[in-house]
């Protein structure tokens, strides 16, 4: 009678590759490759005051068992504290349609932009900004199975004054979904 | 314990919550309550006046990273149309039921809609039998589009949009714009 909501991450060149990753983290790092451990394709710190950003990550909802008749009202949000120390942000915004992310594996990733990535609803802004009183708003329902509702994809950025290692050292950060279903 | 519904109509009529009975199918303009249990414990009754809209959700908040949602909670109340010396306002009366990880039933009991008082007390987009005449209510834009994985025909929502309501059977109004 309820519907059953995973939240995926979708990669690869049309996106049809998925990981469910409501149960565990993703890690923002410099391959368009889900993974929760990867040390292989950091994003390297900056030696002049340019930022390097880490691949774009696209996440979304999927429903695996159908409402009793809809689920609409998406927000998405941080818990408004950024713990990835100094010189680490991250940018986010929805977006209506899939673009692979791209860059130099081990190094950075392609800036998040809308002109980067042209179905992107404005263009990104700090993502501790969306809290639970202030939420983003996602567009989007559903009736049936399957994805639904725009995606929302953020993006790591690192300046020179980062620390090295995994951030945050303490756990990953937490963003949030809620809709609501009848 | 999974949180449900009984609905009960002006001729004595009672509909359990199903898979084809839901709170969109029922019939509205004849409901006057609705019956609250979590699994056989009846928890309240909400009756519901003539110049009252029945409201219920189910609402979810779902962690990246977490097994089960965070919270999962429902909406159940009224909203009211009322006489003011400025003309017509309107009311809520909304339980929020959240449940608790021990598998019972926490319920706080609010007015309007406000996010600020609890980030969950916000207002759900309202449904055609939700809203009164001169009211919008929200209908989401769809298009038709072919899964990629599987070839199948599938609607996905582009946009939203919000109607006004002219006419409601309920209480006979009419809108006069």
């Amino acid at each position: 009678m309820v519907a059953v909501v995973l939240i995926i991450r979708k990669t690869n060149t049309d996106g049809n590759t998925t990981a469910d990753i409501t149960a565990i983290n993703t890690r923002a790092n410099t391959t368009d490759v889900h993974t929760t451990a990867d040390v292989a394709n950091p994003i390297q710190i900056p030696t002049d005051a340019a930022t390097k950003r880490s691949y774009w990550v696209v996440t979304r909802l999927h429903a695996t068992t159908a409402p009793d008749t809809l689920i609409d009202n998406i927000e998405w949000f941080t818990d408004g504290s950024n713990t990835y120390g100094t010189g680490i942000g991250n940018i986010g915004e929805t977006a209506t349609d899939y673009s692979q992310a791209t860059g130099t594996a081990g190094d950075e990733g392609q800036e998040l932009n809308t002109t980067n990535y042209s179905s992107l609803t404005t263009d990104p802004v700090d993502v501790f900004g969306f809290t639970s009183a202030a939420p983003n708003p996602v567009t989007g329902s559903t009736t049936g199975t399957g994805d639904f509702g725009d995606m929302m994809i953020f993006q790591v950025t690192v300046t020179s004054d980062a620390g090295a290692g995994v951030r945050p050292s303490g756990g990953p950060e937490t963003f949030t979904w809620r809709f609501d279903e009848t | 314990m999974t949180v449900h519904w009984v609905a009960f109509y002006k001729n004595g009529e009672y509909i359990p919550q199903s898979k084809t009975d839901t709170y969109d199918s029922l019939d509205h303009n004849n409901l006057i309550g609705l019956e609250v249990y979590c699994g056989d414990k009846h928890l309240f009754t909400q009756h519901i006046e003539p110049q009252q809209r029945l409201i219920w959700r189910r609402r979810i908040e779902q962690d990246v990273g977490k097994e089960k949602p965070n919270q999962v909670l429902y909406l159940c109340g009224v909203r009211e149309r009322i006489q003011t010396v400025n003309g017509h306002k309107t009311i809520q009366h909304i339980a929020y039921l959240f449940e608790k990880p021990d598998g019972g039933i926490s319920i706080h009991v609010a007015g309007k809609f406000d996010r600020e008082r609890n980030s969950f007390f916000y207002s759900p987009f309202l449904k055609y039998h939700e809203v009164f005449v001169g009211e919008k209510y929200y209908v989401p834009v769809r298009e038709e589009y072919i899964d990629k994985n599987t070839g199948e025909k599938k609607y996905r929502t582009i946009s939203k949009q919000f109607i006004k309501k002219d006419v409601d059977v309920k209480d006979g109004t009419e809108s006069k714009t």
